[in-house]
């Protein structure tokens, strides 16, 4: 046996080690420990997090950029202000990025825009969602319109992912100017406490508009959940995004021509909850808290809101029955009553759209007055943001149900899911009213000349309103002209939702070709 | 004082009279009875045969498990035993089809 003589091969190891030690140091341990300074975390530490552990597999951690103005040519880091990978999240696959703020502030430079545009071709290419964690001060200035480039590169992709990939962008620091179109094409955008985004900062606005504002009051966490509907969840901290993070791909299938991933149930079929018998009011002026019922009906413990903060009127998010993923929907009456307006429509229509892209059935609860009235709604556009609810339960091919549990008025009946759009099953419970409009309103139309000039005018109303509950107070007339399939005790809606989502399983719909349609944006 | 006030007067007071003689005689009875307390009915123990109350124990108990099992098996039956399985094994070919239709 000849005894081995060439050293090289462990130099070259060494050598391998000393440069993965150089880019994991990213920005160097001064950088680092600022970062920690502020409370935050560094790229490695956060995917650390994210990731189940040991799974990161990084991509092009050595790339540096090739700009030399204004001092950049003594600045340059292996790996640039982005790392790009991909790894795993309760043992599913899924492809991430992380800007490191250590890096030159995470400014998006011509070489990070082409390491996250490679991740998202490979994310495409293998069929898996793509995460992002932001936390960058904006384009790298000193690259001119290179960094412009990059971003154009960066939209463009998440476009094309659109549909086919989840996208989940985490905003775990600032986020300014044209960066901020990448989230917001994604699918969801998580915000935690401390981040922001906006197209424009304070200063700007100050020297344009005279407005003084703070970051915070800006762009920060707490307006885009609650205000502008940007972000579609809210995190006290980077941990807390992080496992937010996790929970919400847990609902997601990994592609559009997967379906969403099962978990065996761990809730019986047939529990029939009687306390739902007694949770709406008699009343139909008293308000009861949606939620309880989609806690009631699905597996327990299993609804994620989504948009919990925005638009409370109107409730969206993710739920399990019998195991399998479930988007539901619904009108909130404790909020203006479950009365549809503009943002409560973009709410809705923009779920009900990610839910049939990515093969999610819909589930939906209508209880509503109808849309809200007044010239504000009316300038706004209620009518083409109305529309979009209209639009998005009549593309999607996904099985829909659905379940009256009180008022169903109007144009607000027939978007929220009914027959005519092509609901699969609709229930009703004995308290469902489904009409034209309110009792009292149509009463003041039918019989406006009777009423005119009449004594006993409020007495006579009354009896036209008594009239027209009892002719419409009950869902028993829908019924039997076949508006809805059934009415049920509403302690058997879960059972008769996991029945009907039996039936549907399999559901597909022939659909014609077109290059797309034109959803009223 | 007028008549009116004389009627209205002695009314009162036959009224009066007469409530409380109700109310003497109710303490009357109230106080014999304190008194001398009624006696309660002996009831005679009936010795019937050891082996006569166990085999009526028996009976009832079986009857309570026939009635326990019919009602659980009427339960049973208005209930859907397979709810839930077709859901457990995910989509079918059906399903898996149409998604290569719309590749």
């Amino acid at each position: 046996m000849s005894k081995r003589t060439d050293p090289a091969p462990d130099d070259r190891l060494d050598e391998l080690e000393s440069k993965r030690r150089q880019a994991e140091q990213a920005g160097g341990e001064e950088r680092i420990a600022a970062q920690h300074k502020k409370g935050k975390l560094t790229a490695r530490e956060r995917l650390g997090i994210l990731l189940d552990p040991g799974s990161l597999n990084e991509i092009d951690p050595y790339r540096a950029h090739r700009h030399h103005a204004f001092g950049l040519d003594e600045q340059r880091y292996p790996g640039d202000s982005v790392v790009t990978g991909f790894g795993r999240v309760d043992g599913r696959m899924l492809a991430v990025y992380a800007q490191d703020f250590t890096v030159l502030g995470g400014s998006f430079s011509e070489v990070q825009g082409q390491k996250v545009a490679r991740l998202l071709d490979l994310a495409l290419d293998a069929g898996v969602p793509v995460v992002g964690l932001m936390d960058s001060v904006g384009a790298r200035i000193q690259e001119g319109v290179y960094s412009l480039a990059a971003f154009s590169e960066l939209f463009w992709r998440n476009t094309q992912a659109s549909g086919i990939v989840p996208q989940i962008s985490v905003m775990l620091g600032p986020c300014a100017g044209g960066s901020v179109y990448s989230p917001g094409l994604t699918d969801f955008v998580i915000m935690a406490e401390g981040s922001n985004m906006f197209i424009t900062g304070p200063k700007v606005i100050e020297t344009v508009t005279g407005e003084k504002v703070g970051l915070d009051e800006l762009g920060g966490a707490g307006v885009h959940n609650g205000i502008s509907g940007v972000a579609h969840f809210a995190a006290a901290s980077e941990q807390e995004a992080l496992a937010l993070t996790r929970k919400l791909l847990g609902y997601l299938p990994a592609n559009n021509a997967e379906p969403p991933p099962r978990r065996a149930p761990a809730d019986d079929p047939q529990r029939m909850e009687t306390a739902l018998n007694s949770l709406v009011p008699g009343d139909p002026s008293e308000a009861y808290d949606i939620r309880a019922v989609i806690e009631l009906v699905f597996d327990r413990g299993s609804f994620l809101e989504v948009h919990a903060g925005f638009a409370q009127n109107a409730v969206v998010g993710f739920v399990r029955l019998h195991g399998a993923v479930v988007g539901v929907l619904a009108n909130q009456p404790m909020v203006k009553a479950g009365v549809l307006d503009i943002d409560a429509s973009d709410k809705l229509a923009r779920f009900i759209r990610f839910c049939d892209a990515f093969n999610i059935p819909l589930a939906t609860f209508v209880d509503t007055p109808g849309f809200l009235p007044g010239v504000r709604e009316e300038h706004g556009g209620i009518i083409r943001h109305g529309a979009k609810i209209v639009y998005a339960y009549s593309e999607a091919t996904v099985p829909k149900l659905a379940v009256i549990t009180r008022k169903a008025y109007g144009g607000a009946y027939i978007v929220m899911s009914s027959k005519y759009i092509r609901t699969d099953l609709v229930y009703a419970w004995p308290t469902a009213e489904i009409a034209v409009m309110g009792a009292e309103g149509a009463v003041e139309i039918l019989y406006a000349d009777k009423l005119k000039g009449r004594p006993d005018k409020a007495e006579a109303e009354k009896d036209y309103v008594d009239a027209f509950r009892a002719e419409f107070g009950s869902p028993y007339a829908a019924a039997a002209s076949g508006h809805v399939d059934d009415v049920i005790r509403p302690e058997e809606t879960r059972p008769k939702l996991i029945a009907a989502l039996e039936l549907l399983r399999d559901k597909r719909v022939p659909s014609r070709p077109r290059k797309h349609g034109n959803i009223p944006l | 004082m007028t008549t009116l006030e004389q009627g209205l007067f002695l009314s009162a007071l036959g009224m009066g009279l007469t409530f409380a003689a109700l109310a003497v005689v109710i303490l009357l009875i109230l106080l014999l009875q304190g008194l001398f307390p009624a006696r309660r009915p002996v009831h005679k123990p009936i010795h019937a045969p050891r082996y006569a109350a166990a085999e009526r124990e028996r009976q009832a108990a079986i009857a309570a498990a026939v009635w326990y099992l019919s009602t659980q098996m009427q339960a049973r039956s208005k209930v859907d035993a397979a709810l839930g399985q077709r859901l457990e094994s995910g989509p079918g070919p059906y399903w898996q089809s149409s998604r290569m239709d719309d590749a």
